[in-house]
């Protein structure tokens, strides 16, 4: 038997009361509404957004800590440098600003900071020296700023003589070092805490798992004995859907949404595969594209007759070839991408649901994408086995069906191989209730 | 599915069509076998040595008397009694099935349906159920399945699946 890929497993979390889920190729999970799909999803993604981007995730939380630094600066640049000054002024905001939107957590990058820090430092100096007007006024309302950068309660902060000259720069250097060295550390050490940290912001309780691994190839990558979070190699790129409408939504509260739209808008690789082809000439009948002139945010549907249509104006099944289309044109879509679908049959006419489920087979089989799925369809269950099975790669399907535990409102996912009858039991309750409330 | 009819043998065994063709009467488990190429169905089930009757050399054989073309029938059928009235349960076998996918069309089953009744009338009346029957490991899909035939839950009521053990335990008392 081989080892799987990835194993996730996790006890008493939510509405998840036992999983341990394998992921290999293609996993469909199977459950009632609020039997907890959805916080597994949840648990992949940003196990895995976190594990593949941690570096950037780590320099993105660097430049909000360094937030107040810049504006401290700012406030320096504009305050210092009068007004037959504006050229050095503004090549020194240009600077200040290549800084801030350079994404680099180095020692060179922390380098390139102090040595801005010390330039602005030298013009202050040379302002008192000069006994400026200005620098008292200056001087005061720094002070101000500094201490509360600072955080002015704290008693180190009282007692520091921040009023001295060379104290009031001395500290924001100190400052920038110190989120530098914690970023730098961070990135060396690869501490699980930022994985549990963007956890807690999705959970609304801001609980955390009392049991959570991850494993790949039978190793953990995550567990709560592990201090770090190691590097994965069997996915290197997570993308996360629960609906098609949030195509073309961008800066919405949901951030893999907005992660989404952002891989969405790249730009398209020619030449398009075979499976793109498919979706264009079986499927909806025409291409997605990016509205690429200069002001141009939308996404386009070109149908085959040559009519062209803001994507939003469409059918919502269109929107869900769409994202697979567009997904795949930009090169998104490869061996080491783990695509997780949440119902993906929603807004789809059943012939569309086997369509759908045919492109998902035939991307784990030609390009091996791995995906996580959670359905509720009996077409899109069925076909995702049989399809498979007559593509050969049935050997990476895994189905999973939750089921009630004995703890209320809490659900144990039984794995069932390849057998799919107990999910379509599952399914056949609804006739039971469509033959009690309707024969 | 409570109800009072049970497996009469001795009424499916003196009906008229084996009075005219005896060899249609066969031993319930040796039909099993002949529809079961894939062997989904571990054997022995009935092991009271029941018989029914095959209901496809009923219609060849009088398809065969009319000058004919034959037409479509259920596999199988078997004389309940209860409650004071005796009934024809209709079978049909689709045991060696390896998805229900394929292969399985509402027109097909009607056909049967419908073939079943005319080689049956003027005989005992046809018991108001018809049943389908699939292996284990296919019964739910094949459930799923005949309910896209049969959306009206009054309809599905008169044509149901079922496993051999349900069936066995129907009408056989086991």
């Amino acid at each position: 038997m081989s080892v799987p890929q990835i194993r996730l497993k996790v006890d008493g979390f939510r509405a998840v009361a036992t999983a341990n889920i394998i992921i290999d190729g293609i996993t469909v999970v199977a459950g009632e509404n609020g039997s907890g799909k959805s916080t597994v999803s949840k648990l992949l993604y940003y196990l895995f957004k976190t594990a593949c981007n941690y570096d950037v995730l780590v320099a993105n939380e660097l430049r909000n800590d360094l937030d107040e630094i810049f504006i401290f600066l700012s406030i320096a640049v504009s305050e210092l440098y009068a007004v037959d000054d504006s050229e050095i002024r503004n090549e020194l905001r240009e600077q200040l600003h290549n800084l801030k939107n350079q994404k680099q957590v180095s020692q060179e990058q922390m380098e390139r900071w102090r040595h801005f820090i010390a330039q602005v430092q030298q013009t202050y100096m040379a302002t008192a020296d000069k006994n400026d007007k200005r620098y008292s006024r200056l001087k005061r309302r720094w002070v101000y700023i500094l201490k509360d950068i600072l955080r002015e309660d704290s008693k180190e902060t009282q007692n520091a003589d921040i009023e001295s000259d060379s104290v009031l720069f001395a500290k924001i250097e100190e400052l920038l070092e110190s989120h530098f060295k914690t970023a730098m550390g961070k990135v060396n050490a690869r501490p699980a805490s930022l994985f549990e940290t963007a956890l807690s912001g999705v959970f609304p309780e801001g609980i955390l798992p009392g049991h959570l691994e991850v494993q790949e190839y039978d190793e953990p990558i995550y567990s709560k004995d592990k201090s770090s979070l190691s590097i994965p190699f069997s996915i290197q790129n997570v993308i996360y859907t629960d609906t098609p409408m949030v195509i073309g939504k961008d800066g919405t509260e949901v951030d893999y949404w907005n992660d989404l739209n952002e891989l969405l808008r790249k730009k398209s690789r020619p030449p398009f595969s075979n499976l793109s082809q498919i979706i264009s000439k079986d499927v909806i009948k025409g291409d997605v594209s990016i509205d690429e002139s200069p002001s141009g945010r939308a996404f386009l549907y070109k149908r085959a007759d040559g009519m062209t249509f803001d994507l939003q104006d469409c059918a919502t099944g269109i929107k869900s070839f769409a994202i697979l289309q567009l997904l795949l044109n930009n090169g998104e879509l490869n061996d080491k991408t783990l695509l997780i679908i949440d119902e993906p049959e929603v807004h789809l006419h059943p012939q569309w649901i086997v369509e759908y489920a045919r492109i998902i087979v035939m991307l784990n089989k030609h390009l091996g994408v791995k995906f996580f799925i959670a359905s509720h369809d009996p077409d899109f269950v069925g076909a995702i086995r049989y399809i498979s099975e007559k593509e050969g790669n049935l050997d990476k399907v895994n189905y999973y069906l939750a089921d009630k535990s004995t703890k209320d409102y809490m659900y144990n996912y039984q794995h069932l191989g390849v057998d799919i009858d107990p999910i379509f039991k599952s399914f056949n309750r609804a006739l039971e209730r469509i033959d009690l409330y309707g024969a | 599915m409570e109800h009072s009819f049970r497996y009469a043998e001795k009424i499916t065994s003196d009906n008229i069509v084996v009075k005219d063709l005896p060899a249609c009467l066969v031993d319930f488990d040796t039909i099993i076998s002949t529809n079961d190429s894939n062997n989904n169905v571990a054997l022995p089930q009935f092991v009271n040595g029941e018989t029914v009757v095959d209901l496809d050399a009923i219609e060849a054989h009088k398809a065969q008397q009319d000058g004919r073309n034959r037409n479509k029938s259920m596999d199988l059928m078997f004389a309940v009694e209860g409650d004071n009235e005796q009934h024809l349960v209709l079978v049909e076998l689709k045991l060696n099935y390896l998805d229900v996918r394929r292969n399985l069309r509402q027109d097909d089953l009607e056909e049967k349906v419908e073939g079943s009744v005319l080689v049956l009338q003027n005989n005992i009346a046809v018991y108001p159920t018809f049943y389908f029957i699939f292996a284990n490991h296919l019964i739910e899909q094949a459930i799923n399945k005949l309910s896209r035939f049969y959306p009206d839950p009054k309809v599905r009521q008169t044509r149901k699946t079922a496993t051999i053990e349900e069936l066995k335990t129907l009408f056989f008392g086991y």
